[in-house]
């Protein structure tokens, strides 16, 4: 947990995957009409930001930045390369989307970009897939990751959606309360499941399921009771910092493979 | 008929000096953090009888090596000799190598902001030298044999405590602890 050398990571996983959650529930909500143009130009831009963010910080954690496009050359065996490549392109095909030149081709590009941020996701998690780390060679990662979007992205939409037209959008609101408690599920099945392979601190994973799921879950709960705008920002807030807490916790507690064990 | 080396560890031989990992980490100018070659103990419950048992253990030139699938920058190969090479020249720091081998071999050196391993002294083999652990070890406890010769084949292929042979197929052989006569216990 006291490791921090993988946090451009924490950040880049975390923005991207919330980047990709919001993009494919803004092309969902705009297919049907159910938010206006100038509340998806705003998302769409905060999309395109987000992986830009994310994509920028992942290569501060190279030792080797300027050297970084390299990492395309083993397209045909990494999964990293393969990563790098899908999410690439979901940045393009969101730039191509939140440009306002370019509205006529809103429905494909939208459409490129939900496929490439999913597959996206499904690269990500296979990046972590390796054997040599037992706790992840599992179906985990993806859990985890898809989870993040499926969280934070629909909550992102719902608070801007808010912002700019004044109206809950109860559907992603619902999307993410479902994705929090199966992530709270998911995150005490994993330290439990996987309790030998980890060095997975109990304060910490208690700290991040309170915070970035449990809290959460209660407040958007009072929140169907008692539509509130101001809180949406509370919750997001919560939300992307247990995210972040808990990618922490992924990367800081996983063990290799042991040798010579005792 | 290309060679395909691989290294013998002799756990028979083996008492534990460090010399191996010493002589590499000073032949090659090593960062303080970076050992391409570990000294390891078997643990007894792996053992027939209580016994000491240092394992010296460097790269193991895997033919399937999980390093290599990992890189993004393809800066890892298969040389015409078995031995799994790696391009500094192209490794871009990523550090995957470091988490995908099973065995740890890869190291990051922060002060070249890359990753390094044992390459098998391949340029010294080149000109008919001996790797450096292997010209150290003050017991012959390291080797270095072609597995395309069939008299190699006797040779174990894994060791309790080690990763399972099927994750990545190292070539690494080993000759086994042996047996001894504890007069102590036996009393």
């Amino acid at each position: 947990m006291t490791d921090f050398s993988e946090l451009p990571l924490v950040f880049f996983t975390t923005l991207s995957q919330m980047a990709v959650g919001a993009f494919v529930v803004l092309y969902l909500l705009r297919k049907n009409d159910h938010i206006q143009e100038m509340a998806a130009d705003r998302i769409a831009v905060i999309v395109v930001v987000l992986m830009a963010l994310a994509m920028g910080g992942a290569s501060t954690h190279l030792g080797d930045p300027v050297g970084g496009w390299r990492a395309l050359l083993g397209l045909e065996h990494s999964w990293l390369s393969r990563e790098i490549f899908v999410m690439s392109g979901f940045l393009g095909l969101a730039f191509l989307y939140a440009l306002p030149q370019l509205k006529s081709f809103r429905s494909l590009a939208g459409l490129l970009g939900v496929v490439f941020g999913v597959v996206g996701i499904v690269v990500t998690a296979m990046v972590y897939t390796l054997p040599a780390r037992p706790a992840w060679n599992s179906p985990y990662p993806l859990l985890f990751f898809a989870l993040t979007a499926l969280s934070a992205g629909p909550l992102l939409v719902s608070y801007i959606v808010h912002e700019q037209e004044g109206t809950i959008c109860q559907a992603a609101l619902k999307l993410t309360s479902f994705a929090l408690i199966a992530g709270f599920i998911v995150s005490v099945l994993y330290a439990s499941q996987q309790s030998a392979n980890l060095a997975m601190p109990a304060g910490w994973l208690a700290l991040r399921c309170l915070i970035g799921q449990l809290l959460p879950a209660a407040l958007l709960y009072k929140l169907t009771q008692q539509p509130a705008g101001r809180n949406l920002l509370m919750i997001l807030v919560l939300v992307v910092l247990g995210e972040l807490l808990g990618r922490q916790l992924f990367y800081g507690s996983v063990l290799a493979y042991p040798l010579f064990p005792f | 008929m290309a060679k395909r080396y691989a290294f013998l560890v002799d756990t028979s031989l083996c008492i534990g000096c460090n010399a191996c990992e010493n002589a590499c980490k000073n032949f090659y100018q090593q960062e303080a953090s970076v050992h391409w070659r570990k000294v390891y103990y078997m643990q007894e419950k792996d053992l027939a009888q209580p016994l000491r048992a240092p394992v010296s253990l460097a790269c193991n030139h895997c033919d399937d090596p999980a390093c290599l699938k990992a890189c993004p920058a393809s800066a890892y190969r298969k040389d015409e000799n078995g031995l799994v090479r790696h391009d500094n020249d192209r490794c871009i720091g990523c550090k995957l190598c470091t988490m995908a081998c099973p065995y740890n071999v890869p190291c990051y050196d922060k002060e070249l902001g890359k990753v390094t391993k044992c390459e098998m002294c391949a340029d010294r083999m080149a000109q008919g030298e001996e790797p450096v652990c292997v010209a150290s070890c003050p017991m012959g406890a390291i080797r270095v044999i072609d597995l395309n010769d069939p008299a190699n084949a006797q040779y174990a292929d894994n060791l309790a405590g080690l990763p399972p042979r099927d994750m990545t197929q190292p070539s690494t052989r080993f000759i086994l602890p042996l047996e001894q006569k504890q007069d102590w216990r036996d009393k």
